[in-house]
């Protein structure tokens, strides 16, 4: 049977017993709306209207759409006459924690103004790590926060990162550095607002918050461990009740770690129970506690003071460059040469010797806040994922990069050792450190490879391009780190000549 | 297309998930059909899975993987559905044909399938496959994914994939001639 044959066969097959008018949308929209209630901004999105206004139009629909319709119309019809969110089970409230955080509770924020704490007991010896912040932001340009940090050792040092929708900045007192970028690029859609979101917080402070999340949620719902793996814990959600934190209702969720489903991580930074107090209106996690075994403290973390659409001054987000700062100015000098390497990467990415993994955002949607851009400011075209498997044996697992992103392991962890490359205009990625770095050679061209805060980086200039691959370091524990040197850096020139190589 | 309507359901405007379905409504029923072969059990197939794609579209960090991502869930819900019992296809094992043995010299199976009489005669043969063999074939010759792409998406060595498609024409070749005694 030949190739051509065969698909014709199939797809006549298939024809021939597709429904003549095939249209699940009703159906599923109606299971939506029936089985959970739809997230606030959803249901001010979605358009029920428009449900009528672009079918009523149109011929009747069948009998069976027809009946969907009327149930979806009943059930937002009670959704809207309810006008708050009805009670909520666990499983639901950590769903929209997780629509949330993706950006969905920014529609329902023009401004905001809040003090955020963090506590985290960091090992067995009661040494803690502390932070505050004070976040400030008016869509859709205008953000700024600062912030202080006392580490493990009592040292301390403070922050500042914002932009006044021209400019883009942060500073870090025990560098004494300010760095500048043109503003954050807007999202796909030309909508920056979710980049603006308070709930980075949620994503990105603390750590271990979106992991516990995480664990919670494959407790409540389905799970198919081929699409995704499974999180190396787990915890039982309940819905405990509902209280008041800073005069905004909250649903309050108790987590308890599953027996047994921890046995591949048990650092001291694994709560065994947890509480979160979750605002019941936008579900921004408000507050939350947890407990080691033995009932102690082990982290704490919420906000102090919380303001959501109340006005903010707009002095506020007047920039003044503190005068003690080196200024490390990262705009783009080029963006016509981002968008070339963007395109150059996806002609490489067939002919990289590594397993590639497509890039997370697109070339104007850089991520901001991950070590990477300490030194770039480009397009992050692409991962790279060797194909080795690095097994970490019991006890010495640790991370590279991050001084509190350690930990012990009780089980062979493996790690599969990730390298990131960013592409852009010479101008875009600082060479300043490379008086310190060492001179390599891949191919015919000499680059230089060096290393900051602990990560392995190579840079090299390739078509007036400059072409930069980094250890990769995530807030988790997956990282290069675990490779020794000569690893790491034949890991990096493999991967260089690889792209080198493609004409 | 895909990239907006993501990031739009990403924002929690579900109108994102709209164009979603339909983008991909009737290649998912297709594929579903063609392994389930129940117009019911395919259009709950596909909904689950537009429901599962629904919420947890936050953890998809390349919109331009969707559709290669949510197909494969489509294939693989089909291929769970069919094996649950929920309608048993009526495999060529439970006819008893599964050790009819062909003559060497036999027309080769390209010449047999492709002299059947109508579509309707394949079509019916083509019932007769297992599950995993129809989720093969229509990977394969539905989706035109390659080899490796099958075995990827399927977890299955591409060798295994090869055998399936194999088998499936084998099989197909061996019903045409019974048939034709």
């Amino acid at each position: 049977m030949s190739e051509t044959f065969a698909r014709r066969v199939v797809r006549e097959y298939a024809e021939k017993n597709r429904p003549h008018r095939l249209d699940l949308w009703p159906a599923i929209y109606g299971r939506i709306s029936l089985n959970r209630e739809a997230p606030r901004s959803q249901t001010r999105q979605h358009p029920l209207s428009a449900l009528f206004s672009s079918r009523l139009g149109m011929k009747l629909p069948a009998l069976a759409g027809a009946l969907t319709l009327v149930l979806v119309t009943l059930g937002m019809a009670g959704f809207l006459t309810l006008g708050q969110p009805r009670a909520a089970s666990a499983a639901e409230v950590l769903a929209r924690v997780e629509q949330a955080a993706m950006g969905g509770a920014a529609q329902d924020i023009r401004s905001f103004h809040g003090d955020y704490t963090f506590r985290s007991r960091h090992d067995a010896n009661g040494a803690f790590f502390e932070s505050q912040r004070e976040t400030w932001f008016v869509t859709p340009d205008k953000y700024l926060s600062l912030g202080t940090m006392r580490d493990v050792d009592g040292r301390e040092w403070s922050w500042f990162g914002g932009t006044d929708g021209k400019l883009h900045y942060n500073y870090r007192s025990d560098m004494a550095q300010l760095q500048l970028y043109e503003p954050l690029p807007a999202s796909e859609s030309g909508d920056n607002r979710s980049m603006m979101d308070p709930l980075q917080i949620y994503l990105l402070e603390p750590s271990d918050l979106q992991t516990v999340i995480e664990g919670a949620r494959q407790k409540t719902r389905p799970v198919d461990p081929r699409s995704e793996p499974r999180p190396p814990y787990m915890y039982d959600a309940k819905l405990a009740g509902s209280d008041t934190i800073l005069g905004r209702p909250t649903y309050v969720i108790e987590l308890t770690l599953v027996p047994g489903a921890s046995l591949q991580r048990t650092g001291a930074q694994i709560p065994e129970r947890v509480k979160l107090w979750v605002d019941n209106q936008i579900y921004v996690v408000l507050r939350t506690e947890g407990w080691d075994a033995q009932g102690r403290v082990l982290e704490s973390s919420g906000y102090t003071s919380f303001e959501i659409n109340t006005s903010v001054d707009p002095a506020v987000f007047d920039f003044t460059a503190p005068s003690d700062a080196a200024i490390v100015d990262m705009r783009l000098a080029d963006a016509e040469a981002i968008g070339k390497g963007w395109q150059q990467a996806s002609q490489q990415a067939p002919f990289a010797l590594f397993t590639v993994a497509e890039p997370s955002m697109t070339s104007l949607g850089l991520i901001p806040g991950r070590p990477i851009f300490y030194e770039a400011r480009g397009t992050v075209s692409q991962m790279f994922q060797a194909e080795v498997v690095i097994k970490v044996p019991p006890s010495t697992w640790k991370v590279r990069g991050g001084k509190y992103n350690t930990g012990d392991s009780d089980s062979i962890t493996e790690v599969r050792p990730r390298l990131v490359m960013v592409q852009g205009s010479p101008s875009s990625i600082s060479t300043a450190a490379l008086s310190g770095g060492k001179a390599v050679q891949i191919g015919n061209i000499t680059g230089h490879m060096y290393k900051r805060d602990g990560l392995h980086i190579l840079i090299f200039d390739r078509d007036g391009t400059r072409i930069m691959l980094s250890e990769l370091v995530y807030p988790g524990f997956q990282s290069a780190g675990s490779l020794d040197e000569q690893s790491v850096e034949a890991l990096m020139l493999k991967a260089a000549e690889s792209l080198q190589s493609v004409k | 297309m895909d990239v907006e309507a993501i990031a739009r359901l990403k924002r929690g405007d579900i109108g994102g998930l709209e164009v979603l379905v339909r983008l991909y409504q009737v290649q998912a029923f297709d594929a579903a059909y063609l392994i389930t072969r129940d117009r019911a059990l395919a259009e709950d197939v596909v909904q689950a899975t537009f429901l599962r794609a629904y919420e947890r579209i936050g953890q998809l960090h390349d919109a331009r993987a969707f559709k290669s991502w949510f197909l494969r869930s489509v294939v693989n819900g089909a291929l769970s559905a069919a094996k649950s019992g929920a309608r048993s296809p009526l495999s060529i094992e439970a006819r008893g044909e599964e050790a009819l043995e062909l003559p060497t010299g036999e027309p080769g199976v390209e010449e047999v399938i492709e002299a059947a009489e109508t579509r309707e005669e394949i079509w019916a043969l083509l019932e007769a496959l297992s599950p995993n063999q129809r989720a093969a074939v229509v990977m394969r010759y539905y989706f035109d994914w390659n080899d490796a792409e099958v075995a990827r998406k399927l977890e299955i060595p591409p060798g295994t994939v090869r055998r399936r498609l194999h088998d499936a024409k084998q099989r197909l070749r061996q019903l045409l001639l019974s048939r034709a005694i």
